[in-house]
């Protein structure tokens, strides 16, 4: 499903409170020294005929007010146990597989605050981050995906986030590095062994914009309002192309020519668009709902649309006690 | 010298020298904030404020992006303490008043004052300002890097008025 991003544009150019609190995209803003923060969040889509989900269980501290640290377990039925039969010829992706939930792994996440100039009701923040996953799945694309776990590799990028008079704009590059995956196809004769294969997955540069806003309320009075905020992110990667070697660690192994991989394991790029809208109790919990569509190109790790969902709180030492 | 006098002489020689000990220098606090734009990050910075003991209550003006801090009646307020919980919740200090609750802080000569082994120099101490009792600190850790550059602060601040921390203030007038 494809939309227009200059709908969205033009609906959000009020003069309306801004937000940098993403649904989907980290702001250069860190969090405060000492506190704990849990986010549970999904992808959400539907594959032929079932529903695919890959959600996360985040823990977030602040460290110093400048460096946190997220630690992410993400679960999913994403994944296979093997490669799709007659990996990489055919069947790439394996659309509409059934494939059991189960803990996929976990993604260590660090973000540094490096420059922060402040004015009243304005900032510009600019942050480093590097990102690790440590997952055993089967992943049948070449993009790489860290944060829900598709594969294992690392990652680092620059954030930076300005906020002028309420207006908020986020900007995000990156770069991710996959490790390889060595695992088994099935051959397309039952009676016959699996076939070993290895991929690499391709490098991976990642980008993103991403605008926030404040619609409710006009005017603060107590942390009791409830806050309404609306999102527009636009999320993408350019990748590379994979490299698959077939019969992988016996004598009869070879690399495959790329010229015969299928579209998924070529190399491309992508720019999505997710709306979303979040709503915010009691200053502290937090719900996102975002809704994500192509407008460039495409990734084939997920199909479109991808519903997002989010639900974050911040616990501060000693809150009860006053 | 008559006897009040006397005592007066007496109070205003070991407040100079900070061997009063025990008393709150301020009744409260008023704070500016910088880079805040949410309802969180209010939040954030008044839960990082309650982690300081000698606060009796806390006030945060969101649309303002300020607060006002309210002592405890006999807690020595750590100035420095204050900027850093706004500083470790993530957002800059953009001003920090405070009105002191005895206006004998500024009697006696010089440009500075010492309470609990804490240095205070007074950068534009004169006769008007021991009618006010408000304070303003100066400093990085107290207003933005180009406010700053309106002060002097004279680098011989640390030989002239020695203690634990030294703070930079001026007099506000009224």
């Amino acid at each position: 499903m494809r939309c227009s991003p200059l709908l969205f544009i033009f609906l959000l150019a009020g003069q309306l409170d801004a937000q940098e609190l993403y649904p989907l995209s980290e702001p250069a803003s860190t969090m405060p020294k000492g506190v704990l923060g849990v986010r549970l969040f999904s992808e959400t889509y539907k594959e032929v005929n079932q529903w695919r989900n890959m959600t996360g269980l985040r823990f977030m501290y602040g460290l110093t007010p400048r460096f946190s640290v997220y630690l992410t377990g993400i679960a999913s039925n994403h994944h296979g146990e093997k490669m799709p039969v007659e990996f990489p010829f055919h069947n790439t992706p394996e659309r509409g597989a059934y494939y059991p939930y189960k803990f996929n792994g976990v993604h260590l996440y660090g973000k540094y605050r490096f420059l922060t100039i402040d004015r009243q009701q304005e900032h510009l923040r600019m942050a480093a981050y590097a990102e690790g996953t440590w997952v055993k799945t089967t992943h049948h694309e070449t993009e790489p995906d860290l944060m829900m776990g598709d594969n294992s590799g690392a990652g680092a990028g620059w954030i930076g986030t300005y906020l002028y008079r309420k207006f908020a704009v986020s900007a995000t590059v990156g770069a991710i590095f996959p490790l390889s995956y060595s695992g088994d196809s099935p051959d397309p004769i039952p009676t016959l062994p699996d076939v070993p294969v290895k991929i690499q997955y391709g490098k991976a540069l990642t980008y993103s914009l991403s605008f926030g806003y404040l619609l409710f309320p006009r005017q603060y009075e107590s942390y009791d309002q409830p806050n309404i905020n609306l999102y527009l992110e636009l999320r993408g990667k350019a990748f590379d192309v994979a490299q698959a070697w077939v019969f992988y660690g016996t004598p009869r192994s070879y690399l495959l020519a790329t010229e015969r991989y299928p579209p998924a394991l070529q190399k491309g790029y992508y720019v999505d668009i997710s709306p979303g809208l979040q709503l915010i109790l009691r200053s502290n919990l937090r719900f996102d709902f975002s809704v994500t569509f192509s407008t460039l190109g495409t990734s084939y790790a997920r199909l479109y649309p991808v519903y997002n969902i989010g639900i974050q709180r911040y616990f501060f030492p000693g809150e009860r006690s006053k | 010298m008559t006897t009040a006098g006397g005592v007066k002489f007496v109070f205003i020689t070991l407040l100079s020298f900070g061997w009063i000990r025990g008393n709150a220098q301020f009744t409260s606090i008023d704070i500016g904030i910088n880079g805040l734009t949410c309802s969180q990050c209010s939040r954030s910075v008044e839960m990082e404020l309650r982690k300081l003991g000698f606060l009796k209550s806390i006030q945060m003006d969101l649309e303002h992006t300020s607060a006002v801090l309210a002592l405890k009646e006999d807690a020595y307020a750590d100035i420095a303490a204050v900027a850093r919980a706004v500083r470790d919740a993530g957002f800059s200090v953009r001003y920090l008043k405070a009105r002191l609750k005895d206006s004998m802080f500024f009697a006696g000569s010089g440009n500075c004052r010492s309470l609990q082994g804490d240095a205070y120099f007074i950068l534009n101490a004169s006769e008007d300002h021991k009618r006010s009792d408000v304070v303003q600190f100066i400093g990085k850790d107290f207003m933005p890097k180009p406010m700053l550059k309106q002060y002097h602060v004279p680098p011989v601040a640390k030989t002239l008025c020695p203690g634990k921390r030294i703070y930079s203030i001026i007099v506000l007038k009224e």
